[in-house]
């Protein structure tokens, strides 16, 4: 801004001085000239306004205001105006890389389960009663864990933007701690029911399957942090090098593997990584620099749960849509557990076309909210709403699109070529012997997929009820298929209720985030 | 420029109009809180670590084996053991050994008492059978051990088998059954007993007989049966004492390390083998160290006494003949201080054992 310009409009620099004290009350930092524009807005400066203070609509004027701001903001905020760049470019194949980056643990774990045969808790090697144990347990630290990882990840990032080390500590202990500590409850409820209630599985099984529910959870909950901070080199450091040793375990055990010797060491592993994960997030990743401000900025407890309790519900409804269908194959409708091998293999398969759509939901979200959303609104204003809700329903709907197509491609991919892998890959070789089965739960996870992307859009407008209900409605849907179809045995009641549960989990999701992004800008200004 | 036109000369702070901010200001004792924080998780992930070791300790395939005062195990030759003398709910055998074979569900069954370890099949049509495979693997220099049984009576129609079988653990790995087998046979009121080695793909294998006694009546219903094989070459199976097979020049192709099969086949009826003593260990003599040079030591097994004279350095070997490397013996020891007896020792092949006190 220069010396003329100010000079010109002399008469009306006290008026931006004023503009600019209304905005600092309501918004101690903010981010750019949008936000600005934004508190403007809602303090009821219009055009006219702007123009009677020199500036030719709201947005030049934001950003003279934005000028200003160092003037009225404190240290501690302005160490947080770092100045934004507004882009607007469309996501592209290098976001889609990034966004690769989430699945990374998981495509090192299925590599290292084609490579050897193993995985960090599974393998095709696994005894029966072994089998039964670990996926309970895994069921058990999927769903206990699910909504405790949710509640931690919509709120760590806001306390360390903030640069509050004891809210830091603070949510960290009363979600990951709280969500470890109700893992180990749960696991051990499900210990004493197996073992010394139903007499089920082996002792050493039971005390293995208690085990695998901590540390698999342990795991999850550590691997936490490093979501929230993005550092998915550590996660390849950390996952990758647990992976190698597993290799190397197997690889040094010759032609024969002892089950019982394999599932210890992959566990004892298990339980490293997630050491290693607790003690990175705690020394390094939720290590922020200033200490913890005053009280005053200090949430109740009761506040932080109502704020986390939809996130945490939607985390036990989606997992639930995953982990069911597992346990329902295994004879859950008939009151027992038996791991289904065909199913589990299948689904295990199938589950892959998550990667690319896991993928593009992260894509987009980020572009949406980093770039997508300040772009449009440097260039609309309040009375540009119809224009601006055209636009965010255009891209909408070229990112569904976009969705859409990689679901196809990523669903023929594994319906046509996994079977044919079983050649190359002996773990895949019963693969071939249920095309059907295959088919029917890639339609499934393709369907949990479009649901997961429309409901990260929706949490990135911090929306989350809307796909609260979504995931909720797909659970109740889960449950009806599952039970109306357990006449035909658990393998189909499984599928079906797979399918059901994520087809109307992906419908309500879709229409609900078209019903918020028709509404665009109300919904946008929730999250500022 | 607006910096120097600016009213303002110092800087406000909104929150609080004094002259600091009051959210710069660390609270006391917020670093040592986060720090204690910190310590807490490292405690308590490595509290994770071992509590994942001790939940995960696999119960050993092996019972404890006390020794005798003096005397100290500094390696354990003992690979399984199972003598199946007391009843033990399936729950806890399957620690060790997995349950499964061609029989339909509900008709192979598996029951351990007090008799030994019951392998049967129930009623059914057709070829059925049942076992227990050992998960833990061990060979090629190992010893393998059973006493086995078939019900006394022979079977009258139908055929019954009581089988031991020593199998390639490669089986896991590329589907080859490959094994050698020592099998009673019973059928149309005659049995016998059979030696074989076996070579298949998943199912179905073809058995070559390489030994086998009359069909007869009178025919022993049990037998203490010991193997011992390479997987390739050679293979010598005991009966007791007696050594009724041995060949060094079979070619078998079972790649070591083996799993043990306990096993039993029927065939339009339903049938039981039995299985008692059970063990594995190691093809080698017991060690004994820390006598005194030129010593005397003794080992009565119960079957009959082993010998050995220390060498300088104090080690004897007592080579306890293969049926009897598993067992429970006197170890004298004789010596220019004189006779000691260390009674009750539970040795076995492979053992090293340490004299710590006379």
């Amino acid at each position: 801004m220069t010396t003329g310009t100010v000079q010109s409009t002399e008469a009306g620099d006290l008026g931006l001085h004023i503009a600019t004290r209304t905005v600092v009350g309501r918004c101690p930092a903010p981010l750019n000239a949008v936000e600005v524009a934004v508190v403007l807005e809602t303090c009821g400066y219009t055009a006219k306004r702007a123009h009677a203070l020199g500036s030719d609509n709201l947005s030049a004027l934001a950003e003279r205001v934005f000028a200003l701001v160092p003037l009225y903001s404190s240290a501690l905020s302005r160490q947080a105006m770092a100045p934004v760049a507004i882009r607007s470019r469309p996501p592209g194949p290098l976001d889609l890389a990034r966004g690769l980056a989430y699945s990374s643990p998981w495509l090192v774990s299925l590599a290292t389960l084609l490579i050897s045969g193993v995985s960090f808790w599974s393998s095709n090697i696994a005894i029966p009663s072994i089998a039964d144990a670990v996926t309970l347990a895994t069921a058990v630290a999927l769903l206990v864990t699910g909504p405790f990882i949710q509640a931690f990840g919509r709120r760590a990032s806001f306390y360390i933007g903030l640069g509050d080390q004891g809210m830091v500590v603070r949510i960290t202990r009363w979600t990951l701690e709280v969500g470890l500590v109700a893992t180990v409850l749960s696991g051990l409820a499900l210990y004493l029911v197996r073992n010394d209630v139903l007499g089920a599985g082996t002792p050493a099984t039971a005390r293995l399957g208690l085990a695998a529910a901590v540390t698999i959870a342990a795991l999850q909950l550590g691997l936490a942090a490093f979501y929230v901070r993005r550092a998915f080199l550590s996660i390849g450091v950390i996952v990758g090098g647990g992976a190698a040793v597993l290799i190397w375990l197997v690889s040094r055990s010759g032609t024969y593997t002892d089950p019982t010797v394999l599932i210890v060491w992959q566990l004892r592993l298990v339980a490293v990584m997630a050491a290693v994960c607790w003690m990175a997030s705690a020394w390094w990743l939720l290590r922020v620099d200033s200490s913890a401000p005053a009280a005053l900025w200090r949430p109740s407890g009761s506040a932080l749960l109502r704020a986390v309790a939809p996130y945490g519900l939607y985390g036990f409804a989606f997992f639930a849509i995953v982990v069911a269908p597992q346990l329902v194959s295994g004879g859950l409708l008939e009151a027992r557990y038996t791991f289904n091998a065909p199913f589990a293999m299948t689904s295990g398969v199938a589950i892959v076309v998550l990667v690319p759509l896991l993928a593009q939901t992260v894509a987009a979200t980020e572009h949406l909210l980093a770039r997508q959303f300040p772009a449009w609104l440097s260039r609309y204003t309040v009375a540009q709403t119809e224009e601006f809700r055209k636009k965010v329903v255009r891209y909408w709907r070229e990112q569904l699109l976009v969705l859409s197509g990689l679901a196809v491609v990523a669903g023929v991919a594994v319906i046509v070529a996994a079977p044919r892998l079983g050649v190359t890959f002996p773990i895949l070789a019963d693969l071939a012997r249920h095309p059907g089965l295959l088919a029917a739960c890639t339609v499934g996870y393709l369907f949990l997929g479009i649901g997961l992307f429309c409901s990260q859009l929706l949490f990135s407008l911090s929306a989350p009820m809307r796909p609260l209900a979504a995931a909720w409605a797909g659970l109740a849907a889960l449950s009806a298929a599952s039970i109306g179809a357990a006449g035909a045995g658990p393998t189909v009641s499984a599928v079906a209720g797979l399918v059901a549960g994520a087809g109307v989990y992906a419908a309500v999701a879709v229409m609900l985030a078209h019903r918020a992004f028709t509404r665009a800008d109300l919904t946008y200004y929730r999250t500022l | 420029m607006v910096m120097q036109l600016s009213p303002v000369s110092r800087r406000p702070y909104q929150h609080t109009g004094q002259g600091h901010d009051r959210r710069l200001r660390p609270r006391r004792g917020a670093r040592a809180r986060a720090n204690l924080w910190r310590v807490e998780v490292t405690i308590g992930a490595v509290a994770l670590v071992l509590v994942t070791i001790v939940l995960t300790t696999w119960p050993g395939a092996t019972p404890v084996r006390p020794m005798p005062t003096g005397l100290t195990l500094i390696h354990s030759g003992l690979a399984i053991a199972d003598p199946f003398e007391t009843a033990t709910p399936n729950r806890r055998l399957l620690d060790h050994y997995v349950f499964n074979g061609s029989a339909a569900p509900g008709v192979g069954f598996i029951n351990a008492t007090n008799r030994g370890l019951d392998v049967g099949v129930s009623a059914h049509s057709g070829w059925a059978g049942w076992f227990a495979v050992t998960l833990r693997a061990a060979g090629p220099d190992v010893v393998w051990h059973a006493v086995m049984s078939r019900p006394t009576t022979p079977v009258g129609s139908g055929v019954g088998e009581a089988v031991l079988a020593v199998q390639s653990a490669s089986t896991q790995r590329n589907g080859s059954i490959n094994y050698v087998v020592v099998a009673a046979l019973s059928s149309r009121g005659k049995s016998t007993w059979q030696i074989g080695s076996a070579h298949g793909f998943v199912a179905d294998a073809v058995t070559d007989r390489l030994w086998q006694e009359p069909l007869r009546a009178d025919a022993p219903s049990s037998e203490p049966v010991t193997i011992r094989t390479d997987g390739h070459r050679s293979l010598t199976v005991w009966f007791g004492d007696r050594q009724v097979y041995s060949n060094h020049h079979l070619h078998m192709n079972d790649p070591a390390p083996f799993q043990a099969y306990l096993e039993v086949q029927g065939r339009d009826i339903s049938y039981v083998s039995n299985f008692k003593d059970f063990w594995v260990t190691d093809a080698a003599p017991v060690t004994v160290r820390g006598a005194a040079p030129d010593s005397h030591l003794t080992l009565d097994t119960g079957h009959g006494v082993v010998h050995a004279i220390t060498d300088s350095d104090g080690w004897a070997v007592l080579k306890v003949p293969v049926p009897e490397l598993v067992g429970t013996g006197t170890l004298t020891v004789t010596d220019r201080s004189g006779v000691h007896h260390f009674r009750h020792l539970h040795y076995a092949g492979g053992d090293v054992v340490q004299i710590t006190s006379p």
